[in-house]
């Protein structure tokens, strides 16, 4: 695939805390590619940086191979959704969405038509004279995106955008964006942390911790074989499960395995805690007895998924479907299937 | 009665006493002015309420003085106060506003210095300045002076609507493609509608008002000196029934750009803009 954008070495300092630190990373024409992690890892820096709004302490970006990184943001051709939408209170949202082309100097007798036929794209043709303050929250996320593609920039970042809707409605904006971002085939950068909008959206998934990529793929990849313990516990709706290598025979490694690749058996057996309810499944969350009660004050707790329910106390003994072997480092070593 | 509604009742009670805290001075200027001296001036105990009605004392006093001068006078340095407050005013406070609080709040407590001290103390020395400057008994010297008052006032409050400005707003221009100039002029001053409307209006209403400078900078003759200065002429030489009219001829330019900028004066103009 064709690079589109290529960010090498690059650093952000505030002070002497490393917000990027050494980041390498590849988008690739054309896909959605999710900025995955926790809060303060630097995902919306990355974003600031690219766009240029934040300077980079070094490295560069390439954006179709021409470096960027000290162009001004107003000359990076770039588009950028803002968590808050930044939506402009003193236009109406014709106005907002007209803003961007405008200051490209944009051929006067093509605007109206082109705001028109973005507006029809994202559903918000009947809203076009309102002012911004008379808009709901999915209108104005729709309006901050027409905004954005409505002047054909080299790619789109979108920084959390749907995390101020309500679930309803973020379920069908999420939808309709990826559909969006298919029909037109531009190239979205898009930041969450969270783990649903990552699965749903991306292409590939990039994993940003302490402002480095942790790890780059599809996001079953990631989810089914994390490079590190970390990532292990924080890609997935459960966190990845961790016991010793001792219940395999695998002295000195860590087995990872995930809730739901467990059957009935003897390998392993723990003591359960808790038993939730889950559309036609169930959670349990036991403790099972280390091999190496003083390292770890003796249990560790895994959650599992069953076809059945368990009372409080009850033994469960269980069978790995497929594990992963990671070193005393938490690193990955093999993937066992 | 309910809490909410003795709440409401107890808000317009407390409304109306500021009210009249606030009026009366000017209802007292206005039945002076409008009642001929036999039911005013003349008595010990001048009634409350207007009994007759006259434009008399107006017409006389407007004969008897050239008001129109000072008036003019005033007007002209009013609005050169006002512009110049705005004019340096918005641009430092945005770049105040760039600056971290710690260090734009030490320099806005500098620029405050001046207020601080009598403004005899500043207006004697800079007056001889003046006068070296030929800036002695003009409109622009008489302005300049007051903008040591009035320029703090201006360049705090820009700084405080510079800062409520949701920085996003100011990227998202940028990101949008506009220069700085655009972004200047096309989103964040618009959006500083208010805090500009009521620093032109606070220094417009200063310089109106002002007369420490206006009376050392500019000469004590009636058709040069401000409206101010003039008044204080009549009043020290007891025509009360003069003062009265011009002190009430004084309050309707306030009154008139206080009804035209009261549509900006709202607090709500920002909201909507950002979500979360």
């Amino acid at each position: 695939m064709n690079v589109k954008m290529r960010y090498e070495n690059v650093y952000k300092l505030y002070g002497n805390k490393r917000v990027l630190n050494k980041l390498d990373l590849e988008v690739y024409d054309g896909e959605f590619l999710v900025i995955l992690g926790p809060s303060g890892m630097g995902k919306s820096t990355l974003l600031r940086t690219t766009v240029g709004i934040e300077d980079l302490t070094a490295g560069k970006i390439f954006l179709d191979g021409q470096d960027i990184s000290k162009r001004p943001p107003n000359k990076r051709n770039i588009a950028m959704v803002f968590q808050n939408y930044a939506l402009y209170p003193n236009m109406t949202v014709y106005q907002n969405i007209q803003f961007p082309l405008k200051m490209a100097k944009f051929e006067k007798s093509k605007i109206k038509g082109k705001i028109e036929a973005i507006a029809e794209t994202l559903k918000i043709s009947e809203v076009l004279q309102r002012g911004i303050n008379q808009l709901s929250g999915g209108q104005k996320q729709r309006v901050a995106l027409a905004r954005a593609l409505v002047r054909d920039p080299k790619i789109f970042l979108l920084d959390e955008p749907l995390s101020n809707l309500d679930a309803r409605v973020r379920y069908t904006a999420r939808a309709e964006l990826k559909k969006i971002q298919k029909e037109l085939g531009h190239t979205f950068v898009y930041v969450t942390h969270d783990q649903i909008e990552a699965a749903t959206l991306s292409d590939r998934v990039a994993v940003l911790r302490d402002g480095r990529i942790e790890q780059i793929g599809e996001y079953d990849q990631i989810l089914n074989e994390p490079r590190s313990k970390w990532l292990g516990d924080f890609v997935g709706e459960y966190p990845m499960n961790f016991i010793d290598g001792e219940y395999l025979n695998l002295p000195d490694k860590i087995i990872g395995f995930r809730d739901y690749w467990i059957k009935e058996g003897k390998s392993v057996s723990g003591r359960v805690e808790l038993c939730t309810h889950e559309e036609g499944s169930y959670h349990i969350s036991c403790f099972i007895e280390s091999q190496n009660p003083e390292q770890d004050d003796g249990e560790k707790r895994v959650v599992l998924k069953t076809s059945k329910p368990y009372e409080i106390n009850d033994t469960v003994g269980f069978d790995l479907n497929r594990y992963n072997i990671y070193n005393s480092e938490g690193v990955l070593e093999k993937v066992v299937k | 009665m309910s809490d909410e509604g003795k709440g409401h009742w107890s808000t317009y009670i407390v409304v109306l006493i500021l009210s009249i805290v606030f009026i009366y001075p000017l209802w007292i200027l206005i039945i002076y002015v409008v009642q001929p001296a036999y039911l005013t001036f003349d008595r010990i105990y001048p009634a409350q309420i207007p009994l007759a009605f006259t434009l008399q004392n107006i017409t006389q006093s407007f004969k008897e003085v050239d008001l129109v001068g000072p008036l003019e006078r005033s007007l002209e340095v009013a609005f050169l106060v006002g512009g110049i407050a705005l004019g340096l005013g918005i641009p430092a406070g945005y770049g105040l506003s760039k600056l971290t609080s710690g260090i734009s709040n030490k320099l806005i407590v500098f620029l405050f210095i001046i207020n601080m001290m009598p403004g005899l103390v500043i207006a004697i020395p800079i007056s001889i300045y003046f006068l070296h400057a030929n800036l002695d008994n003009t409109v622009f010297g008489v302005a300049f002076a007051q903008e040591l008052v009035v320029l703090p006032l201006s360049v705090f409050i820009s700084l405080s609507g510079f800062r409520s400005l949701p920085r996003d707003l100011e990227y998202q221009a940028r990101v949008d493609g506009a220069s700085f100039s655009s972004t200047f002029s096309r989103i964040l001053l618009p959006m500083m509608k208010v805090p500009i409307m009521v620093a032109f209006l606070l220094a417009w209403m200063t310089s109106w008002d002002e007369f420490t400078y206006a009376v050392i900078i500019a000469p004590i003759v009636p058709t040069d000196s401000t409206f101010p200065v003039t008044l204080y002429n009549y009043v020290s030489r007891n025509l009360p029934l003069e003062s009265a009219t011009f002190a009430l001829v004084a309050t309707i330019p306030v009154i008139i750009l206080a009804i035209i900028l009261q549509k900006y004066l709202k607090g709500s103009y920002l909201s909507g803009g950002l979500v979360g």
